[in-house]
């Protein structure tokens, strides 16, 4: 009986999420079904081209998703933290004058925290890289107000900066504390990651690395050169990925798998 | 009108206030006539002589339809992108910035943003705000992340990976995308 109360139900879920999109979803009808011929007819084309830059809108031939062996995940090292932080840009923002020390770093966004488990029975010691986890059913997209936060057809959880309030609705609704907000001005921008004060942000699996057709993102980079070769990513539709196989391989586990959120970012060794 | 003009049998109080009335119109009416002449000369004028669209006959789209819509192309473009993932060239907001920003004495790229450069010259003219660059790059720092520039970026990063680890933003940024995620892990094994 207890378990049950503990069960989320899905199709509650379900049902709630019926309920809000039918009005969109008559008129959004028509444009979803002509959506499905495109891709159909693209599915050939991108195939060949997957080391070339996108022509075609995203689809859900692919989800992309991460397998981190905690095993392999070294103590102390922060080099995909580090990576992340160049790659989009974060660390170009620095503390902003007159500012307290403890607050900035309690405040300064960051996309990949290292989270440090120990079991007080065993002792046994665990690290692990904790960013968004590109839930299948993701519940920052189900509070947003404004629908900024939205799952891309290939499975990536973002934030349309574009919509964004600011409201941080996203932030108290995330279960793995993924989402960080932008609280200062920012001076300097990549334009391969446009970021500024007002919004929420969080991990994005490189999307702008997949966009030119790349398949990898730059914490499994980081973490390959430094010898670890903790954190694969992949897609997690293809049946012949490597990351496919190596969740074959061993077993694996979602953070909060109870909340049945079906996290695209799975631990091994957890 | 009339009442403004100076009375000769004025009272002694008001009399000298009528020079500074006059003035006044004669500033404003000054004003008038120099927004006239801005009017007059000025649209059209804002692209800045060091940049690449100086050399270039029109923008993407004809230049009249650009002056016009360019919002309605770049809005478009960045649904496609944020949604479709699709960073194509044309109408991206990285191609009017890698294309619009000017050059200093130096050849160092200037914000495109910045004063008497190509957006906010005409924003300020024009008296739209312009928020764009909240988020986005205001320099070409190098990393288009498109098709044309790809090729370029790949001989950058392969450049770049031999030459070693920067991280200092203007210098990693200006020499390629992934250089500095790339080039890190290989300065650490040194």
């Amino acid at each position: 009986m207890s378990q049950d109360i503990n069960q989320v139900s899905q199709q509650r879920r379900r049902f709630i999420g019926a309920a809000a999109g039918a009005a969109a979803g008559a008129v959004a009808g028509a444009a979803s079904a002509a959506g499905v011929v495109v891709a159909a007819l693209s599915s050939s084309v991108a195939g060949n081209a997957e080391a070339a830059p996108r022509t075609e809108p995203v689809s859900d031939r692919h989800r992309w998703g991460m397998l981190i062996d905690t095993a392999k995940c070294a103590d102390g090292c922060t080099a995909c933290v580090d990576a992340c932080d160049r790659e989009n840009g974060l660390n170009l923002q620095s503390e902003p004058l007159g500012n307290d020390e403890e607050k900035w770093q309690n405040q300064r966004p960051v996309w990949i925290r290292k989270v440090k488990l120990q079991d007080n029975a065993t002792g046994v010691v665990t690290n692990l890289p904790l960013m968004c986890q590109h839930c299948e059913h993701p519940p920052c997209v189900d509070v947003c107000p404004t629908g900024a936060s939205f799952k891309r057809a290939d499975g990536i959880v973002m934030v349309d900066r574009h919509t964004c309030i600011g409201c941080r609705y996203c932030i108290m609704a995330c279960p793995y504390k993924a989402r960080s907000f932008v609280h200062e001005p920012v001076e300097h921008k990549l334009t391969r990651a446009p970021r500024g004060m007002g919004c929420v942000e969080s991990c994005n699996l490189c999307m702008h690395r997949l966009d030119e057709g790349q398949t990898t993102t730059a914490c499994s980079d980081a973490c390959a050169a430094g010898g670890h070769h903790a954190i694969l990513f992949g897609d997690l539709k293809d049946p012949d990925s490597p990351l496919r196989q190596a969740m074959a391989a061993q077993p694996s586990r979602q953070i909060r798998e109870e909340l049945e959120l079906n996290t695209g970012v799975r631990y091994a060794g957890l | 009108m009339s009442n403004l003009q100076p009375k000769p049998g004025g009272r002694a109080g008001v009399a000298p206030l009528v020079p500074l009335v006059l003035r006044f119109l004669g500033l404003s009416f000054l004003g008038l006539s120099w927004a006239g002449a801005a009017q007059a000369s000025g649209v059209g004028d804002f692209v800045v002589e060091s940049s690449r669209a100086a050399k270039l006959n029109n923008c993407v789209e004809p230049t009249e339809y650009m002056r016009r819509y360019h919002m309605e192309v770049i809005r478009h473009q960045r649904d496609t992108t944020v949604y479709g993932g699709i960073r194509s060239t044309k109408h991206s907001l990285a191609g009017c910035v890698d294309c619009h920003v000017g050059y200093d004495a130096q050849h160092e790229p200037v914000a495109i943003n910045a004063k008497r450069q190509f957006c906010k010259r005409c924003h300020n003219y024009a008296a739209v705000t312009l928020n764009c660059f909240d988020c986005h790059a205001t320099l070409p720092e190098g990393e288009g992340w498109n098709q044309v520039r790809l090729q370029v970026h790949d001989k950058r990063h392969m450049d770049a990976s031999s030459q070693g680890h920067r991280t200092e933003h203007a210098k990693a940024t200006l020499s390629g995308p992934s250089t500095a995620a790339a080039a890190a892990p290989e300065g650490r094994e040194r």
